[in-house]
C-alpha cells in the first residue's frame, strides 16, 4: 500500500465571543458599583462618627 | 442506543456506502487528536490517493446531535458530505512546513494554559511566561473552514536545527509585524451586537460598558482575532498600553483569543478579579478555549507581564525599600548633624541668617495692608 504523508493541519474560525464579554462587562460593573457603596457607607459611617 | 465508541465504529464502517464511487478505495481510520487544554476528538479521517492531505473531521458534535435524536443515516450523510466539501484535489507540498526558509515569515505563536497541557506540550518546543506557554505553529493561510495552523513539533525543530530560542525570536519578529487589535469594550460589542450601530438612548445599551472619557475596559487581540492572547507577548504593544494607561494594567485572561486589560484603580480587588476569570471561564468559555484562572498584571517598570500576587510581593517591596531609603537618608542627616561641633552649626547658622538678610525685600508699608472684606 501507497504510504501517505499527512501533516497535521489545525482549521479554526474566528472565535470571538459576546457571550464572555457580556459576562466581564456584568462583573466589573457590579464591582464597581459594590466598592461605590463601600465607600458611600464609609464616609457615611466617617460623618455619623463626627457628629458625636 | 449506542455509546460514543460504537458510534465511531459504526461510522469508520459504513461511511464509504454514503460517498461518492472515487472514495471507493479510500482508507479509513479513527483517530484521537489532543487539542488545547488536553481535550482529546476523536477524528475520522478518510484519505484517497490522490493527495497526502486530507481534513480529520471530529465526531464528538456528530455523537450529540445523534444523542438529541437526529437518525444516524442523516448524520452518516452530513458527514460524507463535509468531507467531499473539504477534498484537497492537489497534493500539499510538504516542504511548505520542512523547509525553515520557507516557513520563517509564517511562522506564529499561540498562548495556552501550560498546566492544563502537559500532554499537548509534550512534543512540541514551548516557552514559559508564568504559568503560561507560548508554542509555535505556521500559518497555512485561509480555507473554506476557516485558517489552517500546523503545530511545530520536537521532531519538526530537528529538521529546522535550530533551538526553542531561536524559534521564539522568530515568532516575535513575526508577532511585531502583525496586526494587533487593542479596542475598547464598549467599541468591540458595538461591533458585534449592533453592526449598524446605536443611539444613546437605546434601551438595548444597559447591557454595554458606559461611554465614557477614560474608558475601565479594553479588549487586546490580534488581526484574526484567532489565537489573539498571543497579542500580550508584544513588548512594543505592552509599552504603548502602559503609556496610554497611565502606568502598570491588569490583564484578565477571557481566553486563548483575546485578553481584557483594565487600567489599574482602587477598586480592583484582586481576589474578586479571580473569582469572575473563574465563574466566566467555568460558564461561558468552552474548555478548549479557556487560557487560565489567574489574574495578570504588566510592570510597567519591569516591562513585564506577571501573575497578579506576584505584582503585589513587588509592590510591596517597592514600597517597603522606599521607605528604607527614606529612613537612610533622615539618619544620615541626623548623623552629619551630630557629627559637626556646635561651634560650626552656630557659625551656619549666623551665615544663613546674614544670607536672608540680604535677600530679602523691602515691602513698602501700604503693600502690607490686608483687606478686610
Amino acid at each position: 500500500m501507497k504510504k501517505i504523508k499527512t501533516p497535521n493541519i489545525d482549521v479554526a474560525e474566528n472565535r470571538a465571543d459576546r457571550k464572555r464579554f457580556l459576562a466581564y462587562v456584568k462583573g466589573i460593573n457590579s464591582m464597581t458599583e459594590n466598592t461605590k457603596a463601600k465607600t458611600e457607607s464609609r464616609r457615611k459611617a466617617a460623618r455619623i462618627g463626627g457628629k458625636k | 442506543m449506542m455509546n460514543f465508541e460504537e458510534f465511531t465504529k459504526n461510522v469508520a464502517d459504513n461511511i464509504k456506502d454514503y460517498l461518492p464511487e472515487k472514495y471507493e478505495g479510500a482508507e479509513v481510520v479513527l483517530q484521537d487528536v489532543t487539542k488545547n487544554n488536553d481535550t482529546v476528538l476523536t477524528g475520522i479521517l478518510i484519505r484517497t490517493d490522490e493527495s497526502n492531505i486530507a481534513p480529520n473531521i471530529y465526531l464528538e458534535s456528530f455523537f450529540e446531535q445523534f444523542e438529541n435524536g437526529k437518525s444516524f443515516e442523516d448524520i452518516m450523510a452530513d458527514i460524507a458530505d463535509n468531507r467531499v466539501k473539504n477534498e484537497i484535489e492537489q497534493n500539499f507540498d510538504v516542504s511548505m512546513i520542512t523547509d525553515l526558509e520557507k516557513v520563517k515569515d509564517k511562522v506564529i505563536c499561540k498562548l495556552i494554559n501550560a498546566e492544563m497541557n502537559t500532554s499537548y506540550l509534550a512534543d512540541k518546543p514551548h516557552t514559559m511566561v508564568e504559568d503560561l506557554a507560548v508554542t509555535y505553529a505556521i500559518d497555512l493561510g485561509e480555507n473554506v473552514g476557516g485558517r489552517m495552523t500546523s503545530p511545530i513539533t520536537n521532531s519538526l525543530m530537528k529538521k529546522y536545527d535550530i533551538t526553542t530560542e531561536q524559534l521564539h525570536e522568530i515568532a516575535m519578529n513575526n508577532l511585531a509585524n502583525s496586526q494587533i487589535e487593542f479596542r475598547t469594550m464598549r467599541d468591540v460589542l458595538v461591533e458585534m451586537l449592533f453592526p449598524d450601530g446605536i443611539s444613546p438612548d437605546d434601551p438595548r445599551s444597559f447591557m454595554l460598558p458606559p461611554e465614557e472619557e477614560s474608558p475601565s475596559m479594553f479588549v487586546l487581540t490580534n488581526g484574526t482575532k484567532l489565537n489573539g492572547a498571543t497579542a500580550i507577548l508584544d513588548s512594543k504593544t505592552m509599552e504603548n498600553i502602559a503609556e496610554r494607561l497611565g502606568g502598570d494594567f491588569i490583564v484578565l485572561p477571557s481566553s486563548i483569543h483575546e485578553t481584557i486589560v483594565l487600567p489599574l484603580t482602587p477598586d480592583m480587588d484582586r481576589n474578586a478579579l479571580e473569582t469572575m476569570v473563574q465563574d466566566v471561564n467555568a460558564g461561558q468559555v468552552a474548555p478548549q478555549e479557556r487560557l487560565s484562572d489567574h489574574v495578570y498584571m504588566y510592570d510597567s517598570k519591569e516591562k513585564e507581564l506577571v501573575l497578579a500576587d506576584k505584582m503585589e510581593e513587588r509592590v510591596k517591596a517597592r514600597e517597603a525599600s522606599k521607605g528604607e531609603k527614606k529612613q537612610d537618608e533622615r539618619s544620615e542627616a541626623r548623623s552629619s548633624r551630630r557629627s559637626k561641633s556646635m561651634k560650626e552649626r552656630i557659625s551656619e547658622k549666623k551665615a544663613e541668617a546674614a544670607k536672608n538678610e540680604q535677600s530679602r525685600e523691602i515691602v513698602p508699608a501700604k503693600k502690607r495692608e490686608t483687606t478686610l472684606e
